[in-house]
């Protein structure tokens, strides 16, 4: 298999920007990475664009074709993936694939995502996609929010894992992110904040669950031999793997094993265990959803999860800080853009760029993401392994 | 037979005329199923179908041609649904997230053909009674109106008492 490093990773601030569209920020976030990476964008030879596509303000087609135009990448094979919530992570794979096959030694992965619109601050739109789609779960009830009060209902019955537990991982996650200027929310909270804030489900309320917003990320990948030639601090893409679910009706509704497929995929092409890892990235929608991904990928046993965030061991400064980025809870969960947006965060603390939130010699780091739910099953999970 | 005469935007016009005069009309609303597919008429009203393979006996919801557990194609008969199932877990959420008025609550159905259901819940009295393996049976009724105005039906469960 060929080396293939990242080199570049640029964001803009993830936030609520009804009045900002997909290619002011696209044109921000690519040209952070395009620096970043010091390429030229004639450089790049080949992009994957992630996006669900909640907005509708450039049209249901070619977003990562009018985004690229906004930095001059033109002309090159450009194509969008989606995989729900984990789209750039597809758009990240697929530049790694691209350069694995040696047609090609410079790639561009990037995601947007715009779900506020200038009428309102909320993702109104995206719940009108989900209640019209007449075949799909979703017109019958299915929102994130039942799928993971559903979660959590099952994991507080199987091991007594409770809510204030949950909402530790919200604070420590928000924690992080006031040391991480890209993040939508940087204000700490409390568990007591989180709470008492508003339910917006059963046994959920409105702190226990990541903002829908706006925003943009873009990684730039490169050939071991070519990387070299830009950075002294390549990140080497020591395992990629990508599952889907298989909608088993032999366990409870999403507390499926798409996770931990990957995982066995991922630590056996880096040829690590989750004992060698020092900072992870994981897909927290909700706060139950970091806890069920730290069994998943080993962190700690089955229905140990709610001990292990009660222990401070995935808080900075513990033996395996996760979500130093502010996790989708606190940096936001605009869906295209969050999964480079987690690749650049593994980056900066691999080269040692992570400012107040630097996990101290960081050398392996581990992205999980998640995508879409249907049928009692995860849509797909994405785990990549980086190595300095 | 519909005529439809002309081309275009005529054709078109026509077409809807068509279809508004011979709409399904339930207490003087207009309604139309969620999806055709998931439902047989019968005189006792519509129920739940599903496609039963008639190779190895695999039963699936929505219906469909190819059957994934043997993969014949084409040899599938339409079999209506049991009327009863067992709750696996269920959860609420606290918005209007449906448009219905007020809040919605939720589940995942099994029925003992094999088949596992997601599906809206009725005529709730406490929810604390709602433990997996709590039997609920079928309803079809409606639920919120399209940008059409018409009346969306749609299969819920009822907790059985």
């Amino acid at each position: 298999m060929r080396e293939v490093a990242v080199i570049g990773a640029g964001l803009c601030k993830f936030g609520f920007y009804p009045e900002r569209g997909s290619l002011e920020m696209g044109e921000e976030a690519i040209w952070n990475a395009l620096q970043d990476a010091g390429v030229k964008p004639t450089d790049i030879q080949v992009a994957y664009c992630g996006t669900v596509g909640v907005d509708a303000s450039l049209g249901p087609m070619l977003v990562g074709h009018q985004l690229l135009q906004t930095v001059g990448i033109t002309g090159i094979p450009i194509s969008r993936v989606e995989n729900m919530c984990s789209s750039s992570s597809v758009a990240f794979r697929e530049s790694w694939l691209a350069i694995q096959s040696g047609l090609y030694d410079i790639a561009l992965a990037f995601g947007v995502e715009k779900m506020t619109s200038p009428l309102t601050k909320n993702a109104w739109r995206w719940r009108d996609l989900l209640r019209e789609a007449d075949e799909y779960e979703g017109s019958r009830g299915l929102f994130p929010t039942i799928i993971y009060s559903l979660m959590l209902t099952e994991h507080m019955e199987k091991y007594g894992t409770t809510r204030e537990q949950a909402a530790m991982v919200a604070v420590k996650n928000r924690f992080h992110a006031s040391m991480n200027p890209y993040a939508c929310f940087q204000k700490p909270i409390t568990v007591d904040d989180v709470l008492n804030s508003r339910p917006i489900a059963r046994l959920i309320n409105l702190l226990d669950c990541c903002p829908s917003c706006d925003g943009c990320s873009a990684v730039i990948l490169a050939s071991g031999e070519v990387a070299k030639k830009y950075t002294t601090k390549p990140v080497y893409v020591a395992a990629s793997a990508q599952v889907s679910g298989t909608y088993r009706s032999d366990c409870p509704p999403f507390l499926s094993d798409v996770s931990r497929r990957a995982a066995k995929i991922a630590y056996e092409m880096a040829g690590i265990g989750p004992e060698d890892l020092d900072v992870a990235e994981v897909h927290d929608a909700f706060d139950i959803n970091e806890i069920v991904d730290y069994e998943d990928l080993g962190f700690c046993g089955e229905g140990e999860g709610g001990p292990l965030v009660q222990s401070g061991a995935t808080k900075l400064g513990g033996r395996l800080p996760v979500n130093t980025g502010g996790g989708l809870m606190s940096r936001g969960h605009p869906f295209g853009a969050t999964g480079c947006a987690q690749i650049a965060e593994i980056t900066w603390q691999l080269r040692g760029q992570a400012g107040a939130r630097q996990v101290q010699e960081a050398k392996v780091g581990l992205t999980h993401t998640l995508g879409g739910a249907h049928q009692g099953d995860m849509g797909n999970c994405f785990i990549h392994i980086f190595k300095r | 037979m519909i005529q439809v005469k002309g081309s275009g935007i005529e054709a078109i016009s026509q077409k809807l005329a068509q279809r508004e005069e011979g709409d399904k009309v339930n207490e003087g609303k207009k309604t139309r199923l969620i999806s055709d597919k998931f439902f047989a008429e019968t005189p006792e009203g519509y129920v739940l179908v599903g496609s039963k393979c008639k190779s190895c006996g695999k039963v699936f919801f929505p219906k469909k041609t190819l059957c994934t557990a043997c993969f014949t194609k084409d040899n599938m008969e339409v079999v209506p649904l049991s009327k009863k199932g067992r709750i696996v877990s269920y959860a609420s959420d606290d918005r209007d997230m449906m448009g219905l008025g007020y809040p919605h609550i939720c589940a995942y159905v099994d029925l003992p053909e094999g088949v596992r259901l997601f599906s809206l819940l009725t005529d709730v009295e406490d929810d604390t009674k709602l433990k997996e393996g709590k039997e609920v049976e079928t309803v079809v009724e409606g639920f919120r109106t399209d940008e059409l105005g018409y009346d969306i039906l749609v299969f819920k469960f009822r907790p059985c008492l």
